[in-house]
């Protein structure tokens, strides 16, 4: 039953699935292993949905950049302002 | 020119100068930015300090070198992730540097250990939420150094893999193999919020 699934599976196992996913998602899989790979999602809902996850993970770790203020960093420390505002005119 | 570009430019020009009040504006103007981009890449608060603070030391010095031809806030934050390898470079203890128990577990045919139950939860809803976001945070901040940053580097800062090879002493496949590891064990480590369980 296993094999079935594998076969019908485009031939990829979850796990090379897993392995090539970046790759397969920034187009740098051949013509074969591309069609392998479509078929193998398309059959398989464990990737399917493991793929939308991966994306989705993407775009959350990139989005949470666009707003540093989400983090409480508080103000500069008096000491460090400080020693920044010593610093001597820097020579031309 | 942007608004945003003028005040730059008015900075820069101060800093050129030795203008006191243009070092307190640039500092204050960039602390929060670059002091979350040290923590995310050093993930120690009192270290991204130092490295925040050796950072605009050094932009200050380095003032005149900065040609205006990119963004200033993108120099700032060369100099800040430079800063930030130098600091990790001199660390003694590091993190384990494996990700192996974040990774998927296989069966032996190569499927899935455990059947996926659920749904995947929609992007626009994770990214409404607050707690989704605190959350991405402290995985990010759970994967190894060199893992972590070649996140850092790659997915937000833009760094291209060539750039974060030479950045690493790494190869190229090296950086491609981190970025994915790092993408797959921050998805897993996201698993439960990433996820709807079916009633």
């Amino acid at each position: 039953m296993k094999c079935f699934k594998k076969i019908m599976a485009g031939n990829l196992t979850c796990r090379q699935v897993e392995e090539f996913l970046m790759d397969y998602l920034e187009n740098r899989l051949g013509f074969w292993m591309t069609l392998q790979f479509s078929i193998h999602l398309f059959m398989c809902t464990n990737c399917s949905k493991y793929m939308q996850e991966y994306k989705n993970t993407i775009a959350l770790e990139k989005k949470i950049f666009e707003n540093p203020e989400d983090e409480a960093i508080g103000n500069v420390p008096d000491d460090i302002l400080q020693a920044i505002l010593n610093v001597k005119k820097p020579s031309s | 020119m942007s608004s945003l570009d003028d005040l730059d430019a008015s900075l820069v020009e101060g800093l050129k100068n030795g203008d006191q009040a243009s070092y307190k504006t640039l500092v204050t103007t960039y602390w929060g930015t670059l002091n979350y981009l040290a923590r995310r890449l050093l993930n120690d608060p009192s270290a991204a300090n130092d490295c925040v603070q050796e950072a605009f030391i050094k932009a200050i010095n380095k003032i005149n070198d900065f040609e205006g031809k990119g963004s200033f806030t993108g120099w700032l934050r060369r100099i800040v992730v430079n800063e930030a390898l130098m600091a990790l470079r001199k660390k003694t203890s590091r993190k384990e540097d494996s990700l192996d128990e974040l990774m998927h577990e296989f069966d032996e045919f190569g499927g899935y250990a455990q059947a996926y139950s659920g749904q995947p939860v929609s992007l626009d809803v994770l990214q409404e939420s607050e707690e989704v976001k605190i959350q991405v945070r402290a995985a990010i901040d759970k994967l190894p150094d060199i893992f972590r940053i070649t996140l850092v580097l790659r997915d937000i800062e833009g760094y291209t893999t060539k750039e974060v090879a030479d950045k690493m002493d790494a190869t190229e496949q090296n950086v491609k193999v981190r970025l994915h590891r790092a993408r797959l064990a921050l998805r897993n480590l996201l698993e439960p919020v990433l996820r709807e369980e079916a009633e």
